[in-house]
């Protein structure tokens, strides 16, 4: 079974630079009007997502070979995470689809990809905290981790119901990302805010 | 702190001031003065702190918003002052864990003259003496907020460098949503004239939530010089369960403050309504930056209360408010009698002027309160930036001191201790300087003329004065006298080759002539062709006003055309306080029309015209004011031709709420209330309930109208209509004041007036109709 974090909000509020950037704009140079558009639905944004994390930190013996990163070298323990912003905000980002606010649309889905970041960010440091040394964040689909390893981590590691995997691996609720963390030196130190 | 290290901070990284005092404390169940609440419950001002700081403030305020002499004397706790301040600090100190500590300044309550009560010293005293105590108590910091009166802040400003020159200093006004303040200074002649002043930084607060004042503060990040803070409010009160809230969110002021500090805000905090948790969301999204570069406007201006003038393009100054040889204007100037020198800044301003000279010339036979008086009767009347044409230095210092805004010194010899008793003016209270080119004598030709220009440029330079402030003017003498006009036109050239600025007197140049005009205009036109920059000159003259566009549009330049704010000259009058030419119109208008029609067809329009001028943004506070008592005597004039027929639209109570002590605000809707045809009683300031209840059965109004400028008494007005009803009186209820909106107004029970003129809108239109 897995932990599980509920973090505030403030943890899910991403920089306006950067998702801007994910847009393809420039905060420095939007005009004012847009930054009032920006702002009202970074707000509405914030209000719909429901943001949870599910992990579970397990000795390296415990898990598939085919899970394992290649520069997973050396560590003596992994953490496996699933981060969801919930299905609120895929619901958001249809209906304004549907509704031909394109604008608004591509506006929230960046928002709501760089708030998952800002998220995998903040429980990264958490465990950071807790574990010390460890290896950099890693997620399947990238070096030799298959993307369909989300099904093997949401239904038979971590058992979460909540998520939905497709046999291509892609995750729905679509803002969900699965991450992995090697220790070094598992320490096991328990920061309140963790568990 | 010493400055250098508090600049060095700013330029390392965004800081965070705290939150809100007097909201926060009223949410937690206080009520009344609270900064009494430093000596009489100093743990509840330290658990506020200590959760500002946990937040993650830098800067702590010390709890001395209100705690000038004035406003403590008006809550009948001036004895308490120095304790009050003391301990503030105190207070702030031993729960602020090495974080900066400012002591916070606010407005004494009420404006200077000519739009408030009190005179520049008077102010410039109370705020000496709060800062005293606050330094002395060792803060790190001055803070000035709040402030709606660009008069009130300069004396503050000076105040507090009086006292220290070594000292961080922050000055800050409050605007409304359009960028003006209530007294109708826009946020850019805030902006230029902080530029000049000895403050460190500059910004704005209150008034607004954040989303409103982003365009503001960007006009302001367009225009400052200095580093930028910010402190909006988290929006307006509602009322919810009994107890007033704000309804910006914590993550709302949050997301909003990251775009302050994008367009280059170097310190961000909260105003009314944010508490620890609005600071703390701000600070953890904000987290660690560095203040973003800012492009900056590089053009100069000239500016008085409510006008701002670009200068870049062509200065003409109006040269026809000088007594030399007027012996009527000089007497008129002596008994303290401006209404000619008003006359004539109105009519220039309407040739095209962009500032008016002011030389009344025989200075032997005046004191400074001639030439603080003349400030403030031109300050009242809204006219154009001035140029202080004045020999005597401590008069031109009285002038400078009384005056609102940048205006220009007329003038400085290239004399080093002549030059210098001016730069240390400018330096005090900002504006621009002409030097001439000359020392005790004028020298013969342009390259001499040129070589006191550099040696002026030297001096401005070693006082650090930028050199676009500064007019070099290159002397005009009469051609009749047999000068040649030619050494003029190559020192202005010289003048120019340096990249400098130069200004002439022009008129000088036909003293004596016959045909004055013509030569002027074709002279002129030499000099621009040469590079002229500015001229003091005659505007009555058009054909020499006609060629300054016509010369500058060969060059490819284009003068800042000005509107006229009105197209009905009745409405000019009005709002320009010509009483005296109202009246004249009003009784040749008596040859044709009877006094009623007057009254209520001419005199009433022509108000509803200023209210809608208002209104649109057209003109400001001080217009108003004016427009109002200008039209009184004539409305008395006519009411006293009907007799007993007289129109009083009805009768109106006016009280600002116990506890508060504002009236200022009250003062200007009884004024318009009277202008508009109201009986007004103003039963005054921190009135009880019980007091308006009497006072509506002996006056028995139609409407009573309530004033609660602070949110910790605008519950008051709830409580003053419910009695009100319990008690049978029937009125209309009516309130405003800066802690109003329509939305508590609702929640009360009450009608909502914004400002003046919709209070007399509405009072109109309630007796209009009847029921109560």
């Amino acid at each position: 079974m897995s932990e599980v974090f509920y973090p505030d909000r403030l943890d899910c509020m991403p920089d306006k630079r950067i998702f801007l950037s994910r847009a393809g704009a420039r905060y420095g140079r939007i005009d004012e009007s847009l930054i009032h558009r920006v702002n009202e639905l970074f707000l509405v944004a914030l209000e719909k997502i429901e943001p949870v994390v599910f992990y579970s930190t397990l000795s390296l013996s415990l898990l598939p070979e085919q899970m394992i990163p290649s520069n997973f070298q050396n560590v003596t323990a992994i953490t496996v995470f699933l981060s969801t912003l919930g299905s609120s905000i895929d619901n958001l980002i249809s209906r304004l689809t549907e509704q031909q606010r394109t604008f608004d649309a591509f506006i929230v889905d960046s928002w709501a990809s760089e708030s998952l970041e800002k998220l995998n960010e903040r429980f990264d440091h958490l465990l950071r905290e807790r574990f010390g040394k460890g290896t950099m964040r890693f997620s399947p689909g990238y070096g030799n981790v298959d993307l369909r390893m989300n099904g093997y981590i949401v239904r038979e590691l971590l058992k979460v119901d909540q998520v939905k995997v497709l046999d291509s691996g892609v995750m729905i609720p679509r803002k969900t990302t699965t991450c992995m963390i090697g220790w070094f030196d598992e320490k096991r130190r328990v920061p309140e805010n963790v568990e | 702190m010493r400055r250098e290290e508090f600049l060095r901070m700013l330029n390392e990284r965004v800081l965070f001031l705290d939150g809100a005092y007097g909201t926060e404390f009223f949410k937690r169940g206080f009520k009344g003065l609270i900064e009494l609440l430093n000596i009489n419950d100093p743990g509840a001002v330290e658990r506020l702190q200590t959760e500002y700081i946990q937040a993650g403030a830098d800067i702590l305020l010390t709890n001395t918003f209100s705690a000038n002499r004035m406003k403590l004397k008006a809550h009948g706790v001036e004895d308490e002052f120095e304790r009050i301040n003391r301990r503030a600090v105190e207070i702030a100190r031993s729960v602020s864990k090495g974080r900066l500590v400012f002591g916070d300044i606010s407005s004494t309550g009420s404006f200077v003259q000519p739009l408030g009560e009190i005179s520049f010293d008077q102010a410039y005293e109370i705020f000496k003496e709060q800062a005293s105590v606050l330094i002395q108590a060792r803060v790190d910091g001055i803070i000035i907020e709040t402030m709606s009166d660009l008069k009130e802040l300069k004396a503050a400003v000076l105040a507090v460098r009086d006292l220290s020159s070594d000292l961080p200093l922050i000055a800050h006004m409050t605007f409304e949503e359009d960028g003006k303040s209530v007294t109708g200074t826009s946020v850019e002649i805030f902006a230029t004239l902080m530029n000049d002043l000895d403050v460190d930084v500059v910004g704005i607060n209150c008034s607004l939530e954040p989303k409103q004042m982003l365009s503001v503060f960007a006009r302001l990040a367009k225009y400052s010089k200095k580093p930028l803070s910010v402190e909006p409010n988290a929006g307006k009160p509602i009322l919810e369960n009994g107890k007033l809230s704000y309804k910006t969110s914590p993550e709302e002021f949050a997301v909003y403050m990251a775009d302050f500090v994008e367009i280059g805000a170097n310190i961000v905090g909260g105003c009314c309504g944010t508490g620890p948790d609005h600071i703390k969301v701000m600070t953890k999204y904000i987290g660690t930056k560095r203040p973003r570069k800012r492009e900056i406007v590089s053009t100069q201006h000239l500016s008085s209360r409510t006008i701002l003038k670009p200068i870049d393009t062509f200065l003409i100054i109006g040269e026809r408010i000088n007594a030399s040889g007027k012996k009527k204007l000089q007497t008129q100037i002596q008994a303290k009698d401006f209404s000619n020198v008003l006359t004539l800044a109105q009519e220039q301003e309407q040739e095209g002027c962009a500032a008016i000279d002011v030389n009344f010339g025989i200075e032997k036979l005046l004191s400074k309160e001639h030439f603080q008086d003349a400030m403030i009767q031109l300050d009242r009347h809204s006219c154009l930036p001035v140029s202080f044409d004045i020999q005597n230095i401590d008069f031109l210092d009285a002038a400078m001191k009384e005056y609102v805004g940048r205006g220009l010194i007329n003038s400085a010899l290239a004399r080093e201790d002549h030059l210098l008793q001016r730069v240390d003016l400018l330096k005090r209270y900002g504006g621009l300087l002409i030097v001439l080119a000359m020392e005790k004598d004028i020298p013969r030709n342009a390259e001499e003329r040129f070589q006191l220009v550099l040696k002026a440029v030297k001096i401005l330079e070693e006082h650090k004065i930028e050199l676009d402030r500064v007019y070099f003017d290159p002397l005009v003498l009469p051609i009749g006298a047999k000068n040649d006009y030619h050494i003029t036109l190559q020192t202005i050239n010289l003048i120019k080759q340096a990249g400098l600025r130069s200004s002439i007197g022009l008129s000088n140049l036909s003293f004596g002539m016959p045909n004055r005009e013509s030569i002027n205009a074709a002279f002129l036109a030499l000099c621009i062709e040469n590079g002229l920059s500015g001229a003091i000159l005659n505007s009555k003259e058009t054909l020499t006003m006609n060629i300054i566009p016509g010369a500058l549009s060969l060059q490819g330049k284009e003068l800042v055309k000005t509107e006229s704010t009105s197209q009905d000259p009745f409405v000019d009058l009005i709002i320009k306080g010509q009483k005296e030419k109202l009246m004249d119109t009003v009784r040749e208008l008596l040859k044709q029309h009877d006094p009623l029609y007057i009254s209520q067809q001419i005199l009433a329009e022509a108000m509803k015209k200023v209210g809608t001028l208002y209104a649109n943004g057209n003109i400001y506070l001080p217009h108003l004011i004016l427009a109002a008592e200008t039209v009184q005597p004539a409305f008395d004039y006519l009411n006293s031709l009907l007799g007993e027929s007289q129109v009083v639209l009805g009768r109106i109570l006016l009280a600002t709420v116990q506890g508060d002590i504002h009236d200022i605000g009250k003062k200007i809707v009884a004024t318009v209330l009277r202008s508009g045809g109201f009986e007004v009683y103003d039963i005054g300031k921190d009135v009880p309930a019980q007091k308006i209840l009497q006072e509506c059965r002996n006056y028995k109004p139609d409407i009573v109208g309530l004033s609660a400028m602070m949110t910790t008494t605008v519950g008051q007005v709830k409580e003053i209509a419910d009695l009100l009803k319990s008690q049978g009186i029937n009125v209309f209820l009516l309130a405003g004041g800066a802690s109003m909106n329509q939305q508590l107004a609702d929640q009360f029970g009450v009608f909502y007036a914004k400002d003046a003129v919709q209070a007399l809108q509405l009072c109109k239109t309630l007796l209009k109709g009847g029921a109560k």
